[in-house]
């Protein structure tokens, strides 16, 4: 193979607002092969949302991608037409959001939804939409699919709308799926069978998966590879074994001593210091050293560059 | 913990039951049973927690327990007295002793309320204190959560999600009650945030020997903080145990399930889980007997038609099953 | 190592730099980032100003005839006259100075009118939100059988019967009125009542008067403010419609209104007469909702943060 399906390049996405830029996404590169899961972990307003709503070209006003290259299987999405990437958009690239209450059409049938998917991007007609749709819908473990093409999104528990939800994005047999939170509204026992399906489902088929959640239990679960970003940057990037194993950023670290355990007792968790700086004022060198306990002088002069620290694991820190 | 002494709070066969119409026309009237018999109790300096999946009624048994909601049936009694039956002059000097603190600190406080107003407001309500007493005080809580005097004029939105969560936390000390519901109260925060506010939370129980009533979802949240540990199912305590004994030998196949179904940040950690079947069921129309049936991998037919009690398996452990799981 | 204390105080420290200034120069600051409130404002300020000093301002007596100037066109048209700057009516009065005088009946009505139906609206739909039961539903069939009654057709019942005078007209238009404010201030309620700080104040003991006063009260001004605006401008349009049919405030008291209906039968000759009334209703109209969009957003305490920024 040639390319890797996904490759992003130092992506830009700034966010224009009546008090300044907000730099969102500032410089982020990584890249997905076909058949792996990648992860972007990070707390709110790190960007990684607005990371992959740039790869879909979805960012609303006043946000817009500044700089940078996506190249999907060789080919730029950024220099793409309107037209174009909206024909690559739930066929070849699909999405699925954390809250698919609100990412399906109330007044809709099931049928309807799935079935649409199928006239676009296939040119099917209604009656094979609806074969297709139901084979879909079983696919993605729905019992009875017969009687539930029919039903309306209210009528279906939230980790069956879920269910519809990747049912809907892999109608097309993506080469690509990004999956933004996709399990952070359901319960435990329903996100532990979401995730078992979304695993099976990229093992059958293949799929490159962008797995976006703030959950390392999610992350060690499903990742080959993990992306740790912090106040729009990658700060680290490395296999979920080595990453886990090995965390070199002391952001990483701080977020895995933060979490309470299930396998041991402590008396205290050791936490990180402060919050998430305000985008409009970054701190200056390193994003991250007025919560850092390893912070030096030089850090908060010197930006730290993303570098590698040994094969196939980078870091941003100037003290590893 | 001494489990001799009498119970701080004592809850008894507490119901809660939501009336519903069968249909539009139809006077029939079923009920969702958001809480349906609860008993159990919380000792002085010690954190029970609540969890359970959504529509099981834990935020619910919270709300009862302040008085938020009025119970369909049962008791609730706290230092002597059945708060569900007092009286409003006697239920506001109880509420002195019984606070919350809620899931989401930007709905939980007031955004056209300054925090010195904010923090303020239960002393302003119970105390006679002059407005330099108040403010002196107020500035002492805000100290106690790790905020500061700078922070007194300020508007809620004015601050990160966890700050507002301290604020939302010194509100609930300012009469130095007993008990503190914490209602989600880490749920709705980051990461690194949270491991603060818990760390807060688990200070201030030290310091000023408080009680807790910790509700959540998120399981590691509950081990870390709690000594004993109920899990709710559709209404109901299916099991209670201390901490330790519940995570190490589960009685209710449903209190395996979640441990199991909980993702462990640890890839070399992946495993088998058991991957429960099927949908949390409608608590409008709960399945019959056991409510677990439907989902049980254990179920007998008994499971259909009789209702389990809890039963006793030592050391403070209850389970509600007809096969109880043995010790692994 | 520092601890969570000392960084977020020094982010404080920082923050407060930033918000160094009196609210007045605030209040300033964010008129003049909001052109339409500037333009509101001034506007406003400038009707208001002509309807106090009314009778200093205009250049003649708003009610004396003068037969041997009628209908005179504005000065700057041919045969016009610079004495009458906006031309005269069909009995020779002062265009421009009826409109003066005309504005203090608009600012009366629209004021007192949306006084008086806020008031019964307003207090209606905190009761009707906050208690619910049926007190809920009797003040909400209420207004439902007011709004099934054409509220043109109500007014001029009441005006009829009553008879037409400022005072009447006044009470007219609050009464029809009031419903909006009660159906838009009572859905507030209802989800500011399930607000977890509505919560947290009951679980320290407040009383149901505070609870509305200091919680939900202030949490549904901005919503009522809009709805005042708009009726406002209502009112004055609807006290416009009414003279325009006789029965809002009767000569020799001058209205917009009725200076329309006065010039309606001239507009083929002398256009002046009804078109200046009625571009003064339009200007007003305008102004109060440009300052009511404004006065909301100052009242939002996340925009006072945005200005200070």
């Amino acid at each position: 193979m040639q390319h890797k399906l996904l490759e992003v390049t130092n992506l830009q996405t700034h966010f224009k607002t009546e008090d300044g830029v907000v730099p969102s996404v500032n410089g982020v590169s990584f890249s997905v092969s076909r058949g792996e899961t990648l992860a972007i972990v990070g707390e709110s307003g790190c960007g990684k949302s607005v990371t992959s709503l740039s790869i879909m070209r979805l960012v609303a006003s006043p946000g817009e991608v500044v700089g940078g290259e996506i190249l999907f299987e060789g080919q730029d999405l950024l220099k793409l037409g309107k037209k174009e990437m909206r024909k690559l958009r739930g066929n070849k690239i699909s999405m699925i959001f954390q809250e698919p209450m609100s990412s399906l059409n109330p007044v809709f049938t099931i049928e309807n939804q799935l079935g649409e998917v199928f006239r676009i991007h296939e040119r099917l007609d209604k009656k094979q939409a609806r074969q297709k749709s139901i084979a879909m819908l079983e696919r993605v473990g729905i019992p009875n699919p017969e009687r539930v093409v029919g039903y309306f999104p209210h009528q279906l528990s939230g980790g069956m709308r879920q269910r519809v939800m990747i049912a809907m994005a892999l109608a097309c047999n993506p080469a690509l799926l990004i999956a933004d939170e996709p399990t952070t509204a359901l319960d435990v026992t329903i996100q532990a069978q979401i995730l078992e399906l979304m695993k099976s489902l990229n093992k059958a088929y293949q799929t490159g998966v962008i797995l976006i959640t703030h959950d390392l239990g999610v992350v060690a679960e499903m990742a080959d590879r993990v992306v740790v970003m912090y106040a729009g940057e990658v700060v680290e990037d490395a296999s979920v074994f080595d990453l886990f194993a090995n965390p070199q950023h002391p952001y990483t670290t701080g977020l895995m001593k933060s979490l309470p355990k299930m396998d041991e007792q402590l008396e205290e968790l050791d936490s990180i210091t402060g919050s998430v700086p305000n985008p409009l004022e970054m701190p200056k060198g390193c994003a991250f050293h007025p919560r850092c306990p390893k912070a030096t002088v030089e850090c908060t002069q010197i930006k730290p560059q993303l570098e590698e620290y040994r094969a196939n694991h980078l870091v941003r820190c100037l003290h590893t | 913990m001494a489990l001799d002494t009498a119970p701080l709070l004592e809850v008894k066969g507490l119901k809660k039951y939501y009336p519903f119409k069968k249909g539009m026309f139809s006077s029939e009237v079923g009920y969702v049973r958001a809480v349906d018999g609860l008993d159990f109790t919380v000792q002085q300096g010690e954190t029970l927690g609540i969890v359970g999946e959504s529509g099981c009624g834990k935020s619910t048994v919270g709300q009862l327990i302040l008085q938020l909601l009025e119970p369909t049936e049962g008791e609730i009694w706290f230092q002597g007295k059945d708060v569900s039956t007092l009286g409003k002059s006697e239920l506001k000097q109880a509420r002195r002793n019984l606070q919350m603190i809620f899931q989401d600190p930007y709905f939980s406080l007031n955004p056209r309320m300054r925090v010195e107003d904010i923090v303020g407001e239960p002393l302003k309500i119970f105390e006679r204190y002059s407005k330099k007493e108040r403010r002196e005080k107020v500035v002492e809580l805000l100290r106690l959560v790790g905020l500061d005097t700078h922070h007194l004029s300020r508007h809620p939105h004015e601050f990160s999600g966890g700050q507002r969560q301290r604020i939302g936390i010194a509100r609930a000390l300012a009469l130095n009650p007993k008990i503190i519901v914490c209602d989600e109260a880490v749920s709705a925060l980051d990461v690194s945030i949270q491991s603060q506010i818990l760390n807060l939370l688990r200070k201030l129980q030290n310091e000023l020997g408080l009680t807790y009533i910790f509700i959540a979802h998120g399981l590691p949240a509950v081990k870390h903080i709690s000594d004993r540990i109920a899990v709710m199912y559709l209404g109901r305590i299916v099991e209670l145990a201390d901490r330790d004994t519940l995570f190490a030998s589960p009685k209710h196949p449903y209190t395996k399930a979640l441990l199991s179904a909980v993702p462990i940040p640890d890839p070399l950690l992946r495993k088998e889980r058991i991957i429960l079947q099927g949908d949390l069921p409608n608590p409008a129309a709960p399945p019959s007997g056991c409510h677990f049936h439907t989902r049980c991998p254990y179920a007998q037919p008994v499971c259909e038609t009789k209702s389990p009690e809890l039963m006793a398996y030592g050391g403070g452990q209850v389970a509600a099953c007809h096969f109880p799981l043995e010790a692994e | 190592m520092t601890t969570p204390i000392q960084t977020e105080t020094a982010q404080i420290v920082t923050v407060r730099k930033r918000k160094k200034s009196g609210s007045l120069s605030r209040f300033f600051r964010l008129l003049w980032k909001s052109k339409v409130g500037t333009i509101g404002l001034l506007i406003m300020a400038a009707i208001v100003f002509v309807a106090v000093f009314a009778g200093a301002i205009a250049p003649h007596d708003p009610v004396k005839t003068n037969v041997s100037k009628r209908l005179l066109p504005p000065m700057w048209l041919e045969k016009g006259n610079s004495d009458y700057p906006l031309g005269t009516d069909n009995l020779g009065r002062d265009v421009l100075s009826r409109i003066i005088y005309g504005s203090q009946v608009s600012l009366i009505v629209g004021i007192f009118a949306v006084m008086l139906a806020g008031a019964i609206g307003g207090l209606l739909g905190l009761v009707s939100g906050y208690y619910g039961g049926w007190i809920d539903a009797i003040i909400m069939r209420t207004v439902d059988a007011f709004l099934a009654i054409p509220s043109m057709l109500l007014m001029l019942i009441i005006l009829f019967v009553m008879g037409p005078s400022l005072g009447t007209l006044i009470f007219t238009l609050g009464i029809t009125n009031w419903v909006k404010y009660a159906r838009i201030i009572r859905g507030e309620v209802l989800s500011m009542k399930e607000r977890d700080f509505v919560k947290a104040s009951r679980t320290v003991g407040a009383s149901d008067a505070r609870i509305i006063f200091t919680h939900i009260l202030p949490n549904v001004t901005s919503s009522f403010i809009v709805v005042s605006t708009i009726s406002v401008a209502a009112a004055i349009i609807s006290e416009a419609s009414l003279s325009f049919l006789g029965l809002g405030v009767q000569p020799p008291t001058v209205s917009w209104g009725g200076m329309l209906s006065d010039g309606r039968q001239y507009l083929a000759t002398s256009w002046w007469v009804a078109t200046f009334p009625g571009i003064a209703i339009t200007i007003t109209v305008l102004g109060i909702i440009f300052l009511g969009d404004w006065i909301r957003d100052v009242l939002d305490p996340k925009m006072k943060a945005k200005g200070s920024k």
